[in-house]
């Protein structure tokens, strides 16, 4: 009996054919998910476990760093001041510079196949917003005054008046006011639905849009990301799989990627070679060509309680700025040193800033004229980390040197925080500030202003409050154009490093240690680690 | 008997509380804002007192304490404040791999203490003797994490014999099981030589040689058994302070181990965590001296018969 009838038998081959083009066509259909797919696992280590991949309620930097591998933002950046387009198409902002209409590029899902709709953004918002979810970005946010953002937050509306859908792919959100650095802010996409579920499996397994997907997460031991089958993203998707393995410090983490173990050496927000073993691998033939650094969006100083004496006193402020020696360290290239607070990398970044080079005869003749009587005693609070701890001997010796005798206090980070609070306890503290986008305004608005002082949580932990600073930061935060912006932080900055309400020390660098077969752009100093955009060749 | 086992497990049940009571007074009297290292730096003053009214930080610290006992007495140790992780997942999650290492340590000392005590026992202020003693005051006086970071980068980074670290398979503990047997097997044994010496000069271990029994009879059969009585005690208080976290080793070796977590849990002020990992401990090793009273009268049947 024949299985074919005979009628179609001679079309046989050419079905054959037609059915295997077809195939090849579907097979190799334009998918910017298998584009460049370079395969492998991706492998790294974490000392601890992620408190959350729910990017509303992330606070650690570490943990952000997991998040470009499983949600895609609005807008996404290179080379830390260039705007990209990424889960949005396309974005336009009013000529009122308040306004900002997001459209969404079309074909996005969840991975669990639902499509990602305006809604989604404007929810993360709203979750953001709402102080019932304590989440620890509402403060950030809140700096953007969203419309109806106060009424929102006290329960008043239902919703955020100033957040706007149209359609399934238009996102509009209209400020109080203009700022142009809105853009920079990440916006990603969040199911209500999957969120809201009772328990917290949404923080352990969230259904995201990104590249990738959490496959599995055991506490403590491994979290490990597969590839979002849904992905349609528009950069390409480069791992089979990654696997985080969670435990162990920065030495372990080391002596595992020498072994060839993990593809990258550090992965944290402050990605750095630990201090102990700089030298031996900077002159270790095998990787001196695999030390990838960039600088950070970062500062670091000490807060000068310019309410205390005798640091009431400019003087003495800056004495002590020109008793410091802030190139010490220098050529291991883990920093830039300060001569103010806005990093090197910034487009406001003043070239001309002199700021206070080490100058200890200065400083003594500067003690002098207060006619202080020498030896000043002062206290300086710091952080348990080895920076900290290596910043504080430094300044205690080079103190030491102009009379000033500095007793050290070392406290946790919580404490640290909460005495630097209270006004009148704490006269020293060593600080610093990491900013999520290219301008001034968070590093100098949020610690500098003078009427934050009265806060519960300020951020100004000098106490200081200047006028002139105060109504300049009120102009420049709406200020739109670019020079003039960039004009007004300048001038900002040259008030506050002249009165010296903090000891400027050091603008941190990024230095990354990759495998050889570790290709890409690791570093963006926006978003230090971008584990999306790399790959493997072996 | 019966009222034996109710004082005993009266007392436990002090003993615990008193742990409990303890722990909870001083983890509060640390200072620090737990809201602010759950909500980080950046979190406005309405989000910090979100958490406050979450958590009842505000409520007197008796108060609270009242309501965690309640809490506990019903089997629940609550949720972590940082990860929201329930407290008793997170220690069940991590305790097989400190167990793990523990039990494998145990072997390893054991194996080596017992015999070596013995020896040293026999052939007392011999050259292998004194040569044990400096040994093993050696091994009582090295560092726990300056032996596993060396023992780490010797043998495992240089010479590639063991893993540098995680725990993917029972490979993985042969080095950090090694290590922690290393710095307890000094202690052992001359723990073990010196309760043989006492125990090979009594009079029923001459009358077992008189009657002629073998030099490892008398030694293993005779005199080591009551040798072992308080060798048993400290093993036994020993195992179960192990149990509840062997930090230094679970950290150099990135091992997933309760000594991690109580300290990550110590570090970010998540008292639930702090309580759950403390009480567990203490409750292993209360629980481990009832082992030992059990494993006395095995040893030793006067005991037995005297009770």
């Amino acid at each position: 009996m024949k299985l074919v009838p005979t009628n179609l038998t001679r079309f046989l081959p050419l079905l054959v054919a037609v059915a295997s083009l077809a195939a090849t066509v579907f097979a190799s259909a334009p998918n910017a998910g298998d584009a460049l797919h370079s395969g492998g696992t991706f492998h790294v280590a974490l000392a601890d476990d992620p408190q959350t991949l729910d990017p509303a309620l992330q606070q650690l930097a570490n943990d952000a760093l997991l998040f470009p591998l499983l949600y895609l933002p609005l807008l996404d950046n290179t080379n830390g001041v260039d705007l990209v387009a990424c889960a949005a198409q396309d974005w336009q902002v009013a000529s009122d510079g308040r306004t900002f209409t997001f459209h969404l590029r079309p074909g996005l899902r969840f991975s669990n196949g639902r499509m990602v709709v305006a809604a989604d953004y404007a929810y993360y918002l709203e979750r953001i917003s709402d102080p019932r979810n304590a989440s620890p970005n509402n403060a950030m946010l809140g700096a953007y005054h969203i419309r109806g953002a106060d009424d929102f937050a006290a329960h008043r509306t239902k919703h955020l008046a100033g957040v706007r859908i149209e359609g399934t792919r238009t996102l509009v959100v209209e400020l109080d006011q203009p700022d142009p650095t809105f853009l920079f802010y990440g916006i990603y996409a969040l199911p209500q639905e999957e969120v809201e579920r009772p328990g917290d499996a949404f923080a352990r397994h969230p259904t995201s849009d990104g590249p990738y997907m959490v496959d599995e997460w055991i506490r403590g031991v491994r979290l490990v990301y597969k590839p979002n089958p849904f992905y349609a993203g528009p950069e390409p998707r480069h791992f089979d799989r990654i696997e985080i393995m969670i435990g162990g410090d920065a030495a372990t983490h080391l002596l595992m990627f020498e072994r060839g173990e993990l593809d990258l050496a550090n992965f944290t927000a402050a990605a750095s070679i630990p201090a102990a073993d700089q030298a031996r691998i900077l002159r270790d033939p095998r990787w001196k060509n695999c030390i990838d650094r960039a600088p950070l969006f970062a500062a670091r100083f000490a807060n000068l309680n310019t309410q205390m004496p005798p640091l009431d006193d400019r003087r003495v402020r800056q004495a002590i700025n020109y008793a410091v020696d802030k190139a010490r360290r220098a050529a291991s290239g883990r920093f830039t040193p300060a001569k103010g607070l806005i990093p090197p990398i910034m487009p406001a970044n003043n070239t001309n800033l002199v700021g206070y080079p080490f100058n200890p005869p200065k400083a003594r003749q500067l003690l002098a004229e207060t006619g202080i009587p020498l030896p000043i005693h002062l206290t300086l609070w710091y952080a348990t980390d080895q920076e900290s701890i290596m910043q504080a001997q430094e300044i205690q010796a080079d103190l030491h040197e102009v009379g000033i005798e500095l007793s050290l206090r070392q406290a946790s980070f919580s404490e640290l925080n909460d005495a630097a609070e209270i006004p009148g306890k704490v006269q020293m503290s060593l600080s610093g500030w990491f900013t999520g986008m290219p301008d001034p305004k968070d590093i100098l608005g949020s610690q500098f202003d003078g009427r934050t002082i009265t806060n519960a949580a300020t951020y100004n932990t000098s106490f200081y409050n200047n006028p002139e600073v105060n109504r300049l930061l009120d102009e420049a935060s709406p200020t739109v154009e670019p020079a003039r912006r960039v004009a007004l932080y300048r001038q900002i900055e040259e008030i506050i490093v002249g009165d010296a309400p903090c000891l400027f020390l050091k603008h941190p660098n990024l230095c990354e240690l990759r495998q050889p077969w570790l290709k890409g752009p690791l570093l963006e100093p926006l978003w230090p680690l971008r584990l999306d955009r790399v790959w493997i060749e072996r | 008997m019966l009222t034996r086992l109710l004082t005993r497990f009266w007392w436990s049940a002090v003993t615990l509380l008193g742990t409990a009571f303890l722990t909870f007074l001083l983890v509060n009297a640390v200072p620090g804002d737990v809201a602010r290292v759950i909500a980080g730096s950046k979190a406005s003053a309405e989000v910090l007192q979100e958490i406050h009214l979450k958590y009842h930080l505000d409520d007197p610290v008796l108060q609270r304490l009242g309501f965690y006992l309640i809490q506990l007495a019903h089997g629940d140790l609550g949720h972590s404040y940082v990860t929201d992780q329930s407290v008793a997942e997170a220690i069940l999650i991590r305790f097989p791999t400190t167990a793990a290492l523990t039990s494998l340590a145990v072997v390893m000392w054991v194996a080596l203490a017992v015999p070596l005590g013995v020896l040293t026992a026999r052939f007392r202020s011999s050259w292998f003797d004194r040569t044990t003693l400096v040994v093993a005051t050696v091994s009582l006086s090295l560092p726990a994490f300056w032996l596993a970071r060396i023992l780490q980068y010797c043998l495992a980074y240089k010479l590639g014999w063991f893993p540098v670290g995680f725990f993917r398979s029972f490979v993985d503990l042969l080095l950090p099981a090694a290590t922690l047997a290393i710095l307890m097997v000094g202690y052992y044994a001359r723990l073990v030589h010196t309760n043989m010496v006492e125990v090979l000069d009594s009079l029923y271990v001459r009358a077992a040689r008189a009657k002629g029994a073998s030099e490892t009879r008398v030694l293993f059969k005779h005199a080591l058994r009551n040798a072992l009585i308080p060798v048993v005690t400290m093993l036994g208080m020993d195992v179960a302070s192990l149990l509840g976290g062997v930090l230094f080793i679970e950290n150099v070796f990135a091992l997933p181990g309760i000594g991690n977590l109580a300290v990550q849990s110590v570090l970010n002020l998540d008292v639930p965590m702090i309580m759950g990992t403390v009480l567990f401990s203490a409750t292993l090793v209360v629980g481990a001296n009832w082992v030992v009273d059990l494993l006395y009268g095995w040893i030793d049947p006067r005991i037995k018969s005297a009770s």
